[in-house]
C-alpha cells in the first residue's frame, strides 16, 4: 500500500530521473512502458477526485421530499452515481507519463537504464546525454564460437580450439585495444594536435569527445576474470552500442587467433548513477520510483551536467576500486558479487521471467 | 514411358493452366541445414598448433624510397601486382615486412642506418646476416646479380645476404651491431667485429686510404685492436663507440666536432679509449646518432662529449665542441639508465621509467618548448600512463636524426619530433609535438631508427 494518500500529489512528484536497473531479455520500450502501466494503476488505486465516492460505497442517497403524493406513488430515493470512481473512471492513463531515456541498452544487455519523467526529467536527461558520462560495462565472452551475431543464439559459423589462451594473452591484447583508442580520444576531441593546447590536454590524461554522436573510444579494457571458456572484460567507453561491444569481443578473440561469442553484457555505471541508486524490477512502484527521483535530484548539478558539454578530462578512480569513478565519500561496493547474490537480477540459465520479473526455477 | 511422359506433360500443363502451385513440390532444407550445422559443431578449427610460438614479426615504416624497409613491391610494383605501377617511396603507418615471413625467417636483431636497414635473421639452424636498402659504399656488402656479370647492385630493395669472413659462415651470433650514415660495424660472438662501408674518417676502425672507392667493394674488414668483451656498439654519423663489459668506451672515426672524444679533433682510424671524467667509471649505455655523445654509468652519472651546438653539453660548456668526455651534472633526474642523443636533441631515461629531454628542436613538450639545455620531464600520462592503466612505463628510449621514440612495457611504440618522409609512422606526414602512439598490431621489442625510417621488431599477441 502506497504512503500516500492523494494522487494528484504524487503524481506532481513524478518529474526527475529515475535510475532503474533493466534486466537481460527485457526491451527497453518495454521498461518504460512497465513502468508507465504500474505508476497508472498505482496512482488510480489513490483517491483522485475530490469529492470521489471510492469503490466500495454506494452513491449518495438523495431523499426527494414529495409530500402530496400518495404513499403509493412515492418513488424511492434516487442514489447520486455521478460522482462515483465507477463513473468519473481512472484519473490516470498509459500516456499522462512522458517518459524519455538515455543512451538505451539492448534487449539482452541488463543494467542501468536512466529514465527521465515529466517535462524537468526529460530536459535533464537531454543534458545528461550531452554531457557525455562514462560509461562502464561487464562483458562476458565464451570462447571457442563464433556465430553470425556474436551472441550464442546466433547461427554458429565455426568452432575453434582455445587451449592456447591464456590471461596475460588476453591482457595484452585488451591493452592493445585500450591503447589504439587513445589515439582516437584526440582526434575526436577536435583540438589541433599541433598546439600547445592539445600538448597540455593530452599530458593531464583522459579526454572526452566533443561530439555527442560519434565513434566509440574506449578508456580501459580490462580483463577481470579468466576461466576459459568464459571470460569477463571491465570496459570504460563513451558513445558505444551493445553490438559494438560484442563486435569487439569477436575481434579481440580474432587477434587471440580464435573465436569468441559475447555471452552477456552488464551496465555496472552510467557516469554518476551506479548500481546502488537503481531500482530492480520488483522496486518499479509508486514508492520506490518518488524515492529515487528523489534521491537523484542531488545528481543534477551544473558541475556534473555540465562536465561533457565542455569536453573536459575525465575523473576516474583508479581501477583497482571495482568500477568507474564516484565521489569519494560514497561507499564502493563490490558489484559483482552483490548482484549475484541478488537472485531477481541474475540473468542465468537458471532464471526465468515471470510477469517482468527474474525468478528462480 | 511414353504413358509417364504424357502423363507428366498433362501434370505439367494442368499446373500451368490453373495456376496451382500445389503441385510443385515445396522442398523441406531443414533435415538438411540442421546435419550441416551440427557438421559445423563437430569440426574444431585451430588456428593455433600445438607448438606455437609468438611469431617474430618486423614491422617498418618511413622512406621507402632506399629499399630500407625492405618491401620489393613498393618500388617494384609489377613484382606483386600484374598491372602494378604505383611506386610507393614513403610510407607513413607501420608496414608488414613480408619477406621474413614468406622466406620463415626469424629475425633476432636489428640496426638502421642512412636509407639502409641490417636484420640478424635465424633459418632453420643457421643464423646469417641480411641487409636492404642503399649499398653505395657497400655498407652492405657486394651483391652482384646475375652473379659473375659484373652488374654490382648500388641499391637492394629486398634483403639480401650479407656475408661475412667467419670460421662458420652459417653460425653468425650477432652481439651487437650498427650502422652509420654509410658504414655498418657488426661484432659476431668468437669471431670478433666487422665493417663494411664507407672509411673516409676511419669509422671502419681501419686505416685510411686516399681516394678509396668505397663502392661495389667485395672487402670486408675484421677491425683490429677490438676486445674481446664488446657487449654494445653504436654508430654516429661517421664514427663509431665501442662499449665492453668493464664498461670502457673506445672510439674511432670522424672527430671534427670531437665525437670521438679522446682529446682532439682529428680523425681517428684506430680505436682508442674515450679521455675525461669516463676515467674509473663502469659505463653500461651509450648513446649517439649525430655527432653528440652520451653515456650513462652504472651509478647513474650521465657523460657527454661531441658537438654541444644546440646546447646538448649546455650543462659543461657555453662552446660548440667537446673532445673529452665531461659529467653532466643533472639534478632531479633520478636514476639513470639510457641517454640517447640525436642531431639536435637528447633523451634520458631513468629507472622510474620517466623521460627527459633537452637540446633544440621538436622535444615533445608542445610547440613552445624550442630549446632547453635543462633536461625536463616529459608528463608520463603522454606514455599511456592514466588512471586506467597506472603501472605502464617506459622502457626503453630510441633515438634518430631529428626524432625520438620510446617504448613502454606494454610493447606500445611512442614518436614524436620532426618528420620526414613518414618516419614518425603516425599516418601523417607532419611533424609531432608531444609523444603519440604508433598504432602497431603487435607487441615491439626492438626498435631502430634511421634518418627516415624506423624498423621495428615484434612479437605477435599470440
Amino acid at each position: 500500500m502506497s504512503r500516500f494518500t492523494w494522487a494528484p500529489s504524487a503524481y506532481r512528484l513524478l518529474n526527475g530521473v529515475l535510475c532503474v536497473y533493466k534486466p537481460a531479455e527485457v526491451p527497453a520500450r518495454k521498461v518504460v512502458e512497465t513502468v508507465k502501466l504500474n505508476l497508472a494503476r498505482e496512482l488510480n488505486a489513490l483517491p483522485c477526485y475530490q469529492h470521489e465516492i471510492p469503490l466500495g460505497q454506494a452513491g449518495v442517497t438523495e431523499n426527494i421530499s414529495v409530500k402530496d403524493v400518495s404513499k403509493e406513488t412515492q418513488t424511492e430515493a434516487i442514489v447520486d452515481w455521478s460522482e462515483h470512481r465507477l463513473v468519473l473512471g481512472n484519473r490516470y492513463e498509459k500516456t499522462d507519463f512522458k517518459i524519455q531515456f538515455v543512451d538505451g541498452i539492448s534487449a539482452n544487455t541488463s543494467g542501468i537504464f536512466l529514465m527521465g519523467i515529466g517535462k524537468f526529467g526529460m530536459e535533464s536527461v537531454n543534458m545528461i546525454a550531452q554531457s557525455k558520462f562514462l560509461r562502464v560495462y561487464h562483458v562476458k565472452g565464451r570462447l571457442g564460437w563464433a556465430t553470425d551475431n556474436f551472441t550464442p543464439v546466433g547461427h554458429i559459423i565455426e568452432r575453434t580450439s582455445f587451449k592456447h589462451v591464456s590471461r596475460p594473452k588476453l591482457d595484452k591484447v585488451c591493452a592493445a585495444a585500450q591503447a589504439n583508442h587513445t589515439r582516437q580520444m584526440y582526434r575526436l576531441h577536435g583540438v589541433n594536435p599541433d598546439s600547445q593546447e592539445a600538448y597540455e590536454m593530452a599530458a593531464q590524461g583522459l579526454i572526452r569527445p566533443s561530439a555527442r554522436k560519434s565513434e566509440p573510444v574506449l578508456y580501459g579494457v580490462k580483463c577481470i576474470d579468466f576461466q576459459p571458456p568464459d571470460f569477463t572484460l571491465e570496459i570504460h567507453c563513451i558513445n558505444e552500442t551493445c553490438q559494438y561491444l560484442r563486435c569487439l569481443v569477436h575481434e579481440l578473440a580474432l587477434k587471440l587467433k580464435t573465436t569468441a561469442v559475447c555471452s552477456g553484457i552488464r551496465r555496472l555505471r552510467y557516469g554518476f548513477f551506479d548500481t546502488q541508486r537503481a531500482l530492480i524490477s520488483r522496486q518499479w512502484h509508486l514508492d520506490h520510483i518518488v524515492d529515487n527521483i528523489d534521491s537523484n535530484m542531488d545528481l543534477l548539478t551544473p558541475d556534473r551536467m555540465f562536465v561533457g558539454t565542455q569536453a573536459e578530462k575525465v575523473e576516474l578512480l583508479p581501477p583497482d576500486h571495482s568500477a568507474g569513478y564516484l565521489p569519494e565519500d560514497q561507499l564502493m561496493i563490490d558489484h559483482g558479487q552483490d548482484l549475484l547474490e541478488d537472485s531477481a537480477l541474475t540473468t542465468g540459465p537458471d532464471c526465468v521471467l515471470e510477469n517482468g520479473q527474474f525468478k528462480k526455477k | 514411358m511414353f504413358k509417364k511422359m504424357a502423363l507428366n506433360g498433362c501434370l505439367m500443363k494442368s499446373a500451368l493452366n490453373t495456376h496451382s502451385y500445389s503441385l510443385v513440390l515445396r522442398r523441406n532444407n531443414w533435415a538438411k541445414n540442421l546435419t550441416k550445422r551440427e557438421a559445423k559443431k563437430a569440426v574444431v578449427i585451430d588456428y593455433v598448433g600445438e607448438n606455437a610460438e609468438r611469431t617474430p614479426i618486423i614491422y617498418a615504416w618511413g622512406s621507402a624510397a632506399s629499399g630500407a624497409l625492405g618491401i620489393a613491391s613498393y618500388l617494384r610494383p609489377d613484382v606483386k601486382f600484374k598491372h602494378g605501377r604505383f611506386v610507393i617511396s614513403r610510407i607513413n603507418r607501420p608496414a608488414r615486412v613480408r619477406f621474413f615471413d614468406i622466406h620463415k625467417l626469424k629475425p633476432l636483431d636489428i640496426a638502421c642506418g642512412y636509407g639502409f636497414t641490417v636484420v640478424a635473421v635465424k633459418v632453420g639452424s643457421r643464423k646469417i646476416l641480411l641487409g636492404t636498402g642503399m649499398n653505395t659504399d657497400s655498407q652492405l656488402g657486394y651483391h652482384e646479380a646475375p652473379r659473375g656479370s659484373g652488374r654490382v647492385l648500388d641499391q637492394l630493395i629486398e634483403p639480401g645476404r650479407i656475408r661475412l669472413p667467419l670460421l662458420k659462415p652459417d653460425d653468425c651470433n650477432v652481439v651487437t651491431m650498427d650502422c652509420g650514415r654509410a658504414h655498418t660495424v657488426v661484432v659476431v660472438e668468437k669471431e670478433g667485429a666487422f665493417s663494411l662501408g664507407n672509411n673516409a674518417c676511419g669509422q671502419c676502425g681501419r686505416t685510411i686510404v686516399d681516394g678509396e672507392d668505397y663502392g661495389k667493394n667485395q672487402t670486408v674488414n675484421k677491425i683490429l685492436g677490438v676486445p674481446d668483451d664488446v657487449v654494445k656498439v653504436v654508430c654516429g654519423q661517421d664514427h663509431t663507440l665501442f662499449l665492453t663489459q668493464s664498461g670502457q668506451v673506445y672510439s674511432c672515426g670522424l672527430g671534427a666536432d670531437g665525437q670521438t672524444g679522446q682529446g682532439h679533433y682529428r680523425n681517428t682510424d684506430r680505436l682508442m679509449l674515450v679521455q675525461g671524467d669516463l676515467g674509473g667509471e663502469k659505463i653500461v649505455s651509450i648513446g649517439s646518432r649525430g655527432d653528440c655523445c652520451l653515456a650513462v654509468s652504472e651509478n647513474g652519472d650521465v657523460f657527454g662529449w661531441g658537438n654541444s651546438e644546440y646546447g646538448q653539453l649546455g650543462l659543461v660548456t657555453d662552446e660548440t665542441q667537446v673532445n673529452v668526455a665531461r659529467h653532466l651534472p643533472l639534478k632531479d633526474c633520478g636514476k639513470v639508465v639510457k641517454a640517447v642523443a640525436g642531431g639536435s636533441q637528447c633523451a634520458l631515461l631513468n629507472d622510474q621509467g620517466q623521460v627527459f629531454v633537452w637540446g633544440y628542436g621538436i622535444l615533445g613538450k608542445g610547440p613552445q618548448l624550442e630549446m632547453s639545455t635543462v633536461p625536463s620531464r616529459i608528463p608520463d600520462p603522454l606514455f599511456g600512463r592514466n588512471e586506467l592503466s597506472p603501472n605502464t612505463k617506459v622502457v626503453d628510449i630510441h633515438c634518430g636524426l631529428t626524432y625520438l621514440s620510446a617504448v613502454t612495457d606494454q610493447g606500445d611504440v611512442y614518436t614524436w619530433g620532426r618528420d620526414s618522409q613518414g618516419c614518425l609512422g603516425l599516418g601523417e606526414y607532419k611533424n609531432q609535438f608531444f609523444p603519440w602512439k604508433v598504432v602497431l598490431p603487435a607487441e615491439a621489442i626492438k626498435l631502430a631508427c634511421g634518418v627516415d625510417h624506423v624498423v621495428a621488431l615484434c612479437r605477435s599477441f599470440t
